[in-house]
């Protein structure tokens, strides 16, 4: 089963250099996920008959896998003395 | 006889393929047929055929650019990124797929969403794996590549 990025890297200009924690943002996206769980199964049998509902199901999973596939996205930009650098790892 | 040919004449058995094409398989597979000790490599080659990422790199010099400095582009983007973002297609619900649809023909574009499957993709992207393009100039460069 493939895991989303642990880790993202901003370069900036070369004065900033952030590694961004991003397990730790899962970590909190989950637990919001968790409490807000009932509200969208909820939503998912009132909008069902619409065909919204199958896309609310359906946007869960397709949205993780996304996630999941960001890893190794690597976005070099620079010019001159300006750089911009993200990575997720 | 080498696993590939007894998978050809399987499919020939149950019927899965004619034999016209079950005769052009098993010529693609001769130069590559032999002992065993090849199909390991023979293996080893499919699976580092198949691409990972998507490389683009941009570069430019100062002269031409308008401000003077040049300037690089360098991108890597996962094929796996490009998968989920076909598969993002068979959640849209159908009402918006026809307006998608009138939006696409209207730009001169006669391409139905819908027959976007995840199988041809995986083609596609397989055949990628020879994919290099290097356009040069006095000025600038692009090259596209997979790795």
């Amino acid at each position: 089963m493939s895991m989303p990025p642990c880790l993202m890297r901003i370069k900036i200009r070369g004065h900033i250099n952030l590694w961004i924690p991003l397990f730790l943002v899962w970590l909190i996206v989950a637990i919001f996920a968790l409490v807000l769980a009932p509200i969208v199964l909820i939503l998912i049998l009132v909008l069902w008959p619409v065909e919204w509902g199958r896309f609310l199901l359906m946007s869960g999973p397709a949205i993780y896998r996304c996630l999941c596939a960001l890893r190794g996205l690597e976005v070099d930009i620079s010019q001159s003395e300006e750089r911009v650098f993200v990575s997720f790892r | 006889m080498s696993d590939s040919q007894k998978k050809i004449l399987e499919m020939l058995a149950q019927k899965k393929i004619s034999v016209d094409e079950a005769y052009r398989l098993l010529e693609l597979l001769q130069p590559e047929t032999g002992t065993g000790a090849k199909e390991p490599k023979e293996s080893k080659e499919e699976s580092k055929g198949s691409p990972k990422y998507l490389r683009v790199t941009i570069k430019s010099s100062a002269e031409g650019r308008p401000d003077g400095a040049p300037e690089h582009v360098n991108v890597r983007v996962p094929m796996s990124l490009i998968r989920a973002g076909v598969k993002l297609t068979s959640i849209i619900p159908p009402h918006v797929y026809n307006r998608v649809d009138e939006a696409l023909k209207e730009k001169g574009f006669e391409f139905d969403l819908r027959n976007m499957k995840p199988e041809d993709l995986e083609e596609l992207v397989t055949a990628l794996s020879d994919l290099e393009v290097d356009i040069q100039n006095g000025k600038a460069s692009v090259q596209v590549h997979v790795e």
